[in-house]
Formats: C-alpha cells, structure tokens, sequence
C-alpha cells in the first residue's frame, strides 16, 4: 500500500481557519464580541507556533456486500458508512495531526486561565478541520467536511487500529492510540472520503 | 577491541535501512516486519549480509518496534532470539574484520503522560524487558528514531538499569531542529549526557545535508563519540512509489562532511540500501575522525532547551518554597496544584530562566507531593527545574519522573550529604549545587568555604561527576548578625571565580532581620555579580533586582552607548509586553470588574476594599453577586463560556486577596464542603472538568482535584479521606463512560452518603441515569446550581 505524507506549513492552515468556526467550536454562538475575538486571534496565532501539522493518506477501492465493506486489506460492517458511499466505490483514507504541541499549550493554560484553554482548544478545533479540509480538496477532490470518521454513525471506533498500522501513522505522522482508542495528539482525524 | 574503544577512536560504520529493504521483499503495509526473523529467517540474513559485504562494522538487530505492546506474551523473547541469531548467522557467514551486533530499539508507539496515556514507569518496563534479552548476545543497545525527550529518557534508564551494554541514543529531528514534542538538540545533548550514554546524535527525517547543520550543535556541545544516519535526501512520490531524492554519491559526499564535523559513528536510514554504505565507506575510510575533545559547558534542560550557566548570570525563581511564604504553605498543605503552577508561569513570564522548587514541609509526604509538584510543573511550564529537597528518597523520586536535566540543591561538605546525593547525581544526571559547609559548620572564612567547595569536587569526581557540573554556594548570611557576613560570601566568590569554578547565591538571606530588604538585596546582588556570580536564586518579581541584573549585564555586553540604548528599548518594549498599559479603569467597581472579566483589576479593587471591610462582606456583596449575574448570563445564553471563564478568573483574583487577609489573621479553612472531582480512568481530556473546577471554587467550595486518568478506587479512596459528600466525574468519549459507570458503582457501594454528578461531551440526561449518576449536568453553571442545590438543602 502506497501512502502519501503531508506537511502543508503551519501559517497556511493558520490562514485557512475560520475565526467565526474556532469561536464556535470555543462556545461563543456569535463572533460578535470584539474581546473574545480579538482572544481567538491571539489564541490563533499563539499555535501557529506550536504546531507541526502533518498528515498521511492514501487511497483504496472498495466492495461493498450487504453492510459489509471490504476494504481490500480490512472490512467491516456498516450500514450508515454504505449509505455515505452511495455509489461511489474508489475512496482515500487519511490521518491527520496538529502535534502534541497543541495539546502542551493548552495544558499549559488549562489549570492557571481556563477562559485561554478554551479558546485555544476551539481554536485548534478549527484548525485541524482546516486541514483536514485541506488535505480531501487537494488529493481526493473531496468537498469540505466530506469525511467519515471511525465512530459515527455505527463505523465502529475499533478500526481506529487498523487505520493507523496501515497508513503507518505512528513512525509518520507521530500519531497514536490510547487504550480507550482515542487518538493522541488529541488534535487528530482519521477518515475515509469518497473520491467522484 | 570492543565498540566502546572502537566508536571513540576511529570512524564506526553502520548498516542502512531494514524497513526499505523488506518493502522489497514484499512486506505489506500493517505486516510487523519483527516477524519475520521467524517466518523468513532467510530474508532477514541476506540483508544483514549484504550490508556486511558493503563493508558496514554494525549491524541493527531487526527487533525495531519489539516491545510487548505489540507483540505479547512468549512470543517477545522468542522473537528477540530469531532476530539475534540472524544477526549471528549473517556475521558468521560474512567472515572478514571484527563486526559488531547493536541491539536496536524504536519508540513505543505511544504518548507519555501527561500528554498521552503511557506512565512513565510503564515506559522504562517495557523497554527494559526487551534490552534484558540482548545481554551476552548484542555489542551495544541502540535506542534509535526516539522522538520524545521523555521517551529517550525511559529508555536510557531502562538500559542502565538492566545491562551493562554501552548504550547509543540517536534521535529524529524536524527540520526546525527539535524533536516531535519540542525538544532541541542542546537539552538533548544535557539530558543525554547527564544519564550517561556512551554515543549520541541523529537519525531519520532529514538528509544527510540539513541533519549535518544540526550536527554543529551536538560538535559543538557534546564531548562524546557522536552517530549521524541520515535518510537517503527526502522522500517524494513518483508514480505512486515513495522514493528518495539522493544518490548513493552524493550521500557519501555529504556523509564526508559530517565527519570533519565530528561525526565518528555513520550510517543510513529511510532509502538507503547497501549501495550507499559501500558508497559511505568507500569515500570516508581514509579520513581520520576529530579526536573527541571534553566540553566544558554547564547545561541544564527542560524538555525544551536548555540553559547554561556561563559568564551571562541566571535567574533562578524562588518562590516555590514554603519557608516564610503563608499561601505556598497553605497550597501546599491543601493540595492546591494550581496556586503552585501559577507561581511557575508568572515566575518565568518575569525572567526567571529556572525554577527552584521546594516542598518541604514537616505536615506533608514530601516524596509524593514533590513528585507530583514536578510532574505537573513541567507540563506548564518550560523552565529548567532546581529540584531543592534534603530528603535523599523525595530527591530520587523528583530526579526520576523530571523530564530533562534538572539543578540539585543541594549537596555540602558533609560526607553523609555527598555518600547520598552524588549517586543520584550520577545516576540521573543534574547540576549540583554545592553549599560551603561541612561536619564543623559554616567556615567563617572564605579560604575555608573554597577549601570545602574545593573538596566537594574532587569528591564528585570520585563519583564519576565531572566539575564542571557543580556550582558553588558560598552561603549568603545575614549582616544583621554579623558585620562580616557579606565580605567573607563575596571574597568567595572572587577566588572561586578566578579558579574558574561557577558560584550561585540564594541572595535574599543577606538582609535577613533588616528593613527594606529589596534594596539591600539588590546592593549585595550588585557586588556579587561584580565578583563574576553566575546564577541568583531570587525572587524574579523584585524590580530592584531585575534592575540590578540589567544594569550589570548591559555594561558587560555594551561597548558603545548606542548599543546599549538599544538593548534598553527592546527590553522596555518587552516590558511594556508583559505589563499591559494601564487602562482607564479607575472608577469601576469590584463588581463590574469581575463582570467584565478584568483580572488585574478585580485582584487590585478587592485588596482596596479589603483595607476597611471585612472578608466576608467583600465575598457576599462583591464577589457573589458579580458571579451570580455572569452566571444567570451565560444560563440565558447572553454570556458564552470564555466570558464566563474570563469573570471566573477576575473572580478568583479576587478571592485570593481575600484569602491573603484571613490567612494573616490566622484563618484558613472558609471552605463550606469539599468536593472530589476528576477525569475518569482512560480519558485524558480535562479542560472540561477544570472549568467546572474554578467554578466550584469561586463558590467557595474547596475542590480536591485529582486530574485525569484517575482510577476508580482513587477517586473513592480520596472521596472517603477528604469525607467529601459530592463528587464530580467527567469523560468526553463513549469508550470511557464504563470507567465512569465503575466509578459511579463503587462509591455507591461504599459511601452510601456520598452523591455522585457527571458530565462531559458524550453525556446525556439519559445516559447518566443509565450509569446510575445521582446528577447530570450539562455544563459548568448547572454543576454550580447541583453543588448550592444539595448542599443548602442539607
């Protein structure tokens, strides 16, 4: 299996992120407040400076029996990721990270000025879909937000392992799982995206 | 000879890559290629063989990713013997000049706490059980691709402690020079150094030309024998094939300018074949290697950088040490972590370039309250740690989990002090600091104080410490006991420093007994850095003193005013950074303060109001009014959460000033319950539950915070000791809402009395009925209304 590595540079995905999405994502239902906005750019640019964006995809043809789909190298069973795919039978599948070095910032503010924490954590939010988006438009021609990740829908949470061996995540990208198979860094995607 | 003798004396070459060459044997992606030392011996030979033909002295044993994560049971030793013998048998048949078989060892997998879910004793277990089965059989352990400091730690201890093999390191650096979770090469070479590998340097990642660049820094630092195995150029894809953009010549070129850098030991990783180690060795077998030459640079690292000591002086932040600080004493006898943390940062945004941190206090566990203190130090802060204990077991424990090479303090002339603290210097590496004392007390001379800080070295050195890792404390005492106190310090100084050994002073004891203190402090600290101090444990607060040290180190710098006046802009500019200019806020209130989340202010306004009235009437009718209002705010969904954490800061600003003043009036419990509150076990996320946290406390309940990652019966454990009669569980992913279902189950069980409340992102109403949770909440406002709901009822 071929894979791809990324590391599109931190600055562009500081650019690429949505000031109004990171506010969001921080619990402001409006970027009408000049202070809270003024904090999200801060908070925006302070992880330019700690992140090392990186991501590792690929691509695969699916086969598709009843809800089993078979991926070639795995399969599994899911009725919502076949509804997802319709027709489509070619899809890529990608991991993608900010690096621990999101997580240590916002560690770092989480105990000493949680109001900071947040917005950082709805930042990096942002951020990590800006480059997931990113990495689908650019190499499988996806629309924004156009994924399916482990753990929606009834696309069990347990594939997470067999995603990250086959994309090599972890020498790649520095990306792991945890016991309760939650990616770390806890900035990180894994999907699977329907090529046209 | 063996490869200890061999690597640092003559140029050592290393194979190439396992991983490229196996893909060419077809190895598939997810197929763990440590298997293959048993499914095809054969491969795994013809490999190794064809490097020894290329000419390469080492071979890399193919147990990479072996470690019982990945691979359980009997199955790991048995695994480590196929790959040990097919290093064997390659050698047997290859014949020839003396080869060397390198144990070799990759990272985990995983992520340390606190940012992962691997403790670090976990860490040094795993590795050890592996670097065991090369005893007697490998030449060297080879920890390679290490992209943690951290990491590389537990490693080299793993590897100390278990083998009496040389041990190798060679880490990856990203093309800003710094490992995946920060690390520059400098504190790795400190950090490295300290453990008391034999080898170090680079692997992976960059080409040969950019990992050369880096190479310059551990020449210019390291005194040991240094290894560079770059990748084949960088990898690019062609038609789907992952290849690499440099040929077997043109590494070699550049591999020839690693070793007139100083690089002694060479070889390749990702896409390099036997063609470029024959290439390697054909075009550097003539060449000498630099002779090693021994550094003398006194570092110390946090799991960043690292600091030297030098002609530059250093601050070293005091404040975390209970002697004569009432908050420090109370937050450390309360357990209140985020008081301490919050010291560290304000501590270093004011200059402090390390920080001495002293839990010593006769009431508590030191051992695990210091360890904790560090452990949580250093994952907010970057500074370089003074780990200050005289409790040899609380010293070790610190020493172990810190991540990076830390500052004793301290060791004296006493032979016990020595016999107890060297090893562990020796050991875990560190910078001691040696006070001038022994058996018969404070010499009241300086020649006596350098005669002992004299002896204290050349102890070290018996313990295989090397001088230039210990600074000199020749003991600031107070003038106002005795007149001389401060010439015999100072003379001290001097002779030392013409000796050219390096001196620190805790310099605020000189004006002991006396009044204005910050300006006597700074006049000895003048003197003292004239006589060529190299570092001040003080208090970086203090403007006198930051003037003092200013002052002293633009008059070293700065030939010409020009200069000078120009440093002086950048550092007001940077001043002017850290203070923010004030603002036209002098007719607002307490309560708007805290309203509009201003926290500067509300610390301020409260200390004000606190002059003439009374501590409970500036909670009721300031504090809890302004919270109530942001609260009811944020309810009705006018008021969103950074605001509403914003006001919960200004808040506890506040309220800390309330506490300085019932605290000088001896009173220090105001707290109406205790609450027990944490992430439960397998989740790692906490910003959730900090939030709720503050909240909790500006209502005034004191809050037992047990972090993330807890385990159930700790969570009961310490719900039963504080007798808390609430306790709060979070969790944000569905994998571990059965974590909080067995916590939820066991206090039931047990404290019959005590209620349970959770919350987080995966929760619902629903879902914690169905865990048994006595409350639900769906954000922090709502645990606060839970928490004044039972508790007022009751």
């Amino acid at each position: 299996m071929k894979t791809i590595l990324l590391t599109p540079n931190p600055q562009l995905i500081c650019k690429g992120t949505d000031l109004c999405e990171a506010m969001r994502y921080s619990g402001c239902r409006t970027d009408e407040n000049e202070m809270l906005r003024a904090l999200c750019k801060e908070c925006i640019s302070e992880l330019v400076g700690k992140i090392t964006p990186k991501a590792v995809c690929t691509t695969a043809e699916v086969t598709v029996e009843g809800d089993k789909i078979d991926f070639g190298f795995f399969s599994t069973e899911s009725k919502s990721l076949r509804i997802f795919l319709g027709e489509r039978r070619k899809v890529g599948i990608f991991a993608a990270t900010l690096g621990v070095g999101a997580d240590m910032l916002i560690s770092r503010y989480s105990l000493i000025n949680p109001s900071r924490a947040v917005m950082l954590d709805g930042s990096a939010g942002a951020m990590i879909e800006c480059l997931c988006d990113k990495v689908t438009a650019e190499h499988f021609g996806a629309k924004p937000q156009e994924r399916f990740s482990p753990g929606y829908g009834d696309l069990p949470l347990q594939i997470q392992s067999t995603l990250l061996n086959m994309l090599d995540a972890n020498l790649k990208i520095g990306l792991t799982l945890s016991e309760s198979l939650m990616l770390l860094p806890t900035k990180s995607v894994t999907a699977i995206v329907p090529i046209e | 000879m063996d490869i200890l003798s061999k690597i640092n004396s003559s140029l050592l070459y290393f194979d190439g890559a396992m991983g490229t060459e196996l893909q060419k044997h077809g190895l598939k992606a997810g197929e763990l290629p440590e298997e293959l030392s048993l499914s095809a011996p054969d491969i795994i030979e013809s490999i190794h063989l064809s490097y020894l033909d290329a000419g390469c002295d080492v071979i890399k044993t193919n147990t990479f990713g072996l470690n019982s994560l990945k691979i359980q049971g009997e199955r790991l030793p048995v695994l480590a013997d196929a790959a040990l013998t097919c290093a064997e048998n390659a050698i047997k048949k290859a014949g020839g000049k003396k080869r060397y078989i390198a144990l070799d060892i990759g990272p985990l997998g995983k992520i340390l706490k606190p940012f992962g879910d691997l403790p670090f004793e976990e860490a040094v277990s795993l590795f050890a059980e592996i670097i065991r089965l090369g005893e007697g059989r490998a030449d060297c352990i080879l920890l390679e691709t290490m992209n943690d400091a951290y990491e590389t730690k537990a490693a080299v201890l793993a590897a100390k402690e278990n083998s009496s093999l040389p041990v190798f390191v060679t880490n990856v650096y990203d093309e800003k020079e710094k490992l995946m979770t920060g690390a520059d090469a400098l504190s790795m070479i400190a950090l490295l150094e300290g453990l008391g590998v034999d080898a170090l340097g680079l692997n992976c990642s960059l080409g040969p030309k950019k990992m050369n660049e880096v190479l310059k820094t551990f020449a210019k630092y390291s005194s040991l024998p240094l290894i560079i195995s770059p990748n084949a150029g960088l990898p690019r894809t062609e038609n789907g094939k992952t290849v690499y953009d440099i040929s077997p010549e043109e590494f070699a070129k550049e591999m020839k300018e690693a070793v007139l850098t100083g690089a002694h030991g060479l070889g390749g990783c990702c896409g390099t074949n036997p063609d470029y180690i024959r290439a390697l060795i054909e075009t550097t077998s003539d060449m000498a290697p630099q002779p090693l030459s021994k550094k003398d640079h006194c570092l110390v690292s946090s799991y960043t950088h690292a600091v030297e000591f030098s002609d530059s002086p250093v601050v070293i932040g005091e404040r975390i040490n209970p002697t004569g600080k009432k908050r420090v004493k109370e937050a450390l006898k309360e357990g209140d972590l985020a008081f301490i943390l919050r010291e560290g940062v304000y501590q270093q945004q004011a200059g402090a370039a390390m920080l001495d941190v002293n839990c010593g206090l006769p009431e508590i566990r030191e051992k695990e309250v210091l360890r904790n203190v560090v452990e949580n130090l250093q994952a907010v802060c970057d500074a370089p740690l003074q780990i200050d204990t005289g409790d040899k077991d609380a010293l070790e424990a610190a020493l172990r989990i810190y991540n990076g090479k830390a500052v004793i303090n301290s060791v004296n002339g006493k032979e016990e002090s020595m016999h107890s603290v060297f090893p562990l210097v020796k050991k875990y590496g560190g910078v001691v600091v040696a006070l001038t004392l022994d058996e018969k007390g404070i010499p009241e001379t300086a020649e006596e104080r350098v005669r002992i800080a004299e002896k204290i070295i050349e102890t070290a050195k018996n313990y295989g410490i090397d001088e230039k890792n210990i600074i000199v404390d020749t003991l600031t005492m107070a003038i106002s006991t005795d007149i001389n106190a401060a010439d015999i310090t100072l003379k001290a100084i001097r002779e030392l420093h013409k000796k050219g050994i390096r001196t620190v002073l805790g310099v605020s004891n000189i004006s002991f007994g006396l009044p204005h203190r910050d300006y006597v402090n700074s006049r000895f600290f003048a003197k003292a850095l004239a006589e060529g101090l190299s570092a001040a444990i003080m208090n970086p607060h203090s403007e006198n003193m930051n003037n003092t040290l200013r002052n002293y180190k633009s008059e070293s710098i700065c030939d010409e005013y020009i200069t000078f006046a120009k440093d002086l802009t950048d550092e007001v500019m940077a001043m002017e950074g850290i203070t923010p200019a004030p603002a036209d806020n002098s007719h607002i209130d307490l309560k708007s303060a805290i309203e509009s989340g201003l926290c500067e202010e509300s610390g301020k306004l409260a200390k004000t109001l606190l002059t003439d009235a009374p501590p409970l009437s500036v909670i009721n009718e300031y504090i809890v009014p302004a919270l109530d209002k942001v609260g009811s705010g944020f309810e009705e969904g006018k008021v969103y959460l950074p605001s509403l954490l914003m006001s919960a800061e200004a808040a506890k600003a506040a309220f800390d000033a309330v506490k300085d003043v019932l605290l000088t009036q001896g009173e220090s419990n105001t707290a109406k319950e205790k609450i027990v509150i944490a992430t439960v076990k397998g989740d790692i996320h906490d910003i959730g539950k900090n939030i709720v946290k503050i909240l909790l406390e500006n209502y005034g309940y004191k809050v037992v915070d047990l972090g993330k990652d807890v385990s159930p019966e700790i969570i009961l454990n310490t719900a039963k000791e504080e007798g808390a009669r609430l306790v709060a569980l979070s969790a944000l992913m569905t994998t571990t809402v059965p974590a909080m279902e067995e916590t939820v189950k066991l206090i039931h069980e047990s404290l019959p009395n005590t209620k349970v409340m959770v919350g987080g992102a995966v929760l619902s109403r629903e879902y914690a009925d169905m865990i048994s949770a006595d409350f639900y909440s769906k954000d922090a406002m709502g645990a606060v209304r839970i928490a004044e709901k039972l508790f007022n009822k009751n």
